[in-house]
């Protein structure tokens, strides 16, 4: 499904962000990624949905060498990829189904296509009842299922989310660690970045740790 | 692409485009009305324009050119300078004017206050032949260089086109339309620059929504078009706002106009606007401000990949 071979990342040349990293994440695995503050599982995250270029090394997904793709792809790609993030990224001005439709909407869906999997997914995540609210009256962890019901609702092959429980509550962070398990279980590979070693543990046994070192150490 | 899936995604950029505006409505209105007054102003330059353009062409096909004869000039000598005048190629027609109905039009000309020409011992008129010129000809150049063909000598006394007012009007012509020039460039890239502005504060206060739009996977023609739209939209309002301005301004004010420009300039000098014109008008907001969006948002691949 992945595989990032040798792959690093520097800022201007210079500043070092990640240094030769490799790893291989199977089709419908479960992965955390793991490390303390700027140890780059951000950077690695956003090398895989193509927001930045390793400045070496490759990284393939799907059979397809992203780290070269051409800028015009990238947003084919993007569709079949999922990304949550720990500030959920919502449109504060649209409504719960009207930011799980937009992903939808530029992908040229049809209207009762859009309006069935919105439906679908709202009703998935437990949001249905909440589907004309706007993100700010919604707490963190329905505003982070709204994030998720996005990102899932076009079925992507990966789905990747950076910090996702960063800005929730242990309780509230345990139920989106179940709503991954489950939407992994439908098929979806997931890559979850986290500083959260003992959430990693509890669910997968698969963790990838970055040390400040920047490189892959044994977990 | 999938035809339904293009004209899915054309309907999303459209419904986009009017949401957009419709959340930013006062900035919008602000920027059409900007656009309107500044269409104003450029079309009822060009409307000067196009009247002074159309008098100036009514002038042109009445103007005629008078040659007075000496009054001792005999009719040989008439006759003669006459053939070869009319034998000219730029003469349409050379019709020779005798004293008498020269007299018998001034005191036409003078009715009612004709007394004043009683004590006249006699008729002090002189005979003349008034030229007309082909329409090729009836250029302010081709004109002088007529009238300098022709010899001011015996049977020929004077010659009278209107010579200086012609040049003047000519002068008075091309400054307007230096004026009309400078003007209109000057609005439209005030124009532009407004509009232009005004999609920048959109895509500003837009920035999160465009960067989720990236991170979804909408492509740069998905996030540019609805900009684009805007623009165009807000373009051709203020261009359609503007000829409603002129046209109202014509029905309510300008009633009378046609009338006192017809009377002092001739029949069929005044023009408005014709519906072909209104419709390039409008064609030109909607194409400024699809130039204005278009620049504006140019960048923001680069800002947002």
């Amino acid at each position: 499904m992945i595989h990032i071979h040798q792959a690093s990342k520097y800022y201007n040349n210079a500043i070092p962000a990640l240094v030769d990293i490799s790893f291989k994440i199977n089709k419908g695995d479960f992965v955390f990624i793991t490390g303390p503050s700027g140890a780059g599982k951000t950077t690695l995250l956003r090398l895989m949905f193509c927001a930045e270029r390793p400045s070496s090394g490759e990284i393939i997904l799907n059979g397809v060498n992203i780290s070269r793709i051409k800028p015009s792809a990238i947003p084919a790609l993007r569709r079949s990829i999922g990304v949550v993030f720990q500030d959920f990224k919502l449109i504060d001005s649209r409504t719960v189904y009207e930011n799980v439709a937009f992903a939808l909407e530029i992908t040229g869906a049809g209207a009762k296509t859009i309006k069935k999997k919105v439906w679908q997914t709202l009703k998935w995540v437990g949001l249905l009842q909440k589907k004309d609210s706007l993100p700010p009256c919604l707490s963190g962890g329905e505003q982070q299922r709204v994030a998720i019901a996005r990102a899932i609702v076009n079925n992507p092959l990966l789905l990747l989310a950076d910090e996702p429980t960063g800005n929730l509550d242990p309780q509230l962070s345990l139920d989106i660690m179940r709503l991954f398990k489950a939407i992994n279980a439908r098929g979806t590979t997931i890559v979850v970045a986290t500083h959260n070693r003992g959430m990693a543990e509890q669910f997968s046994d698969k963790i990838i740790c970055l040390s400040r070192r920047h490189s892959i150490e044994p977990c | 692409m999938n035809p339904v899936n293009a004209a899915a995604r054309l309907r999303y950029c459209v419904a986009s485009a009017l949401n957009n505006l419709r959340r930013n409505l006062a900035l919008s209105l602000i920027t059409t009305s900007t656009i309107a007054v500044m269409f104003t102003i450029c079309t009822a330059m060009l409307l000067v324009l196009l009247n002074l353009s159309a008098f100036m062409q009514t002038w042109a096909d009445q103007l005629q050119i008078i040659v007075y004869f000496e009054m001792k000039a005999s009719e040989k000598d008439m006759q003669r300078f006459e053939k070869e005048i009319a034998g000219r190629p730029e003469v349409e027609q050379a019709r020779h004017v005798s004293p008498e109905e020269a007299m018998s039009l001034l005191k036409r000309s003078l009715e009612g206050q004709d007394g004043i020409l009683y004590g006249l011992p006699d008729n002090p008129l002189p005979a003349s032949l008034e030229i007309r010129l082909r329409k090729p000809y009836l250029t302010n150049e081709a004109v002088q260089a007529f009238v300098a063909g022709i010899t001011r000598e015996p049977p020929v006394a004077d010659i009278e086109y209107g010579q200086r007012w012609l040049e003047r009007f000519v002068a008075f012509f091309e400054l307007a339309r230096l004026i009309g020039l400078l003007l209109g460039v000057f609005l439209i890239i005030f124009t532009y620059c407004i509009i232009a502005n005004t999609i920048r504060l959109m895509v500003y206060s837009r920035r999160d929504e465009i960067e989720i739009m990236k991170l979804v996977g909408a492509g740069s023609l998905m996030v540019k078009f609805p900009f684009w739209l805007e623009g165009a939209l807000q373009g051709s309002c203020g261009a359609v706002a503007a000829l409603l301005i002129i046209f109202g301004a014509e029905k309510l004010a300008m009633d009378n106009l046609a009338a006192i420009l017809n009377f002092y300039f001739g029949s069929g000098s005044y023009v408005f606007l014709t519906w072909p014109m209104a419709a390039a008008v409008t064609a030109s907001g909607g194409l400024l401000g699809l130039a204005g969006s278009f620049f504006a948002v140019n960048r923001l691949d680069a800002h947002y990949s």
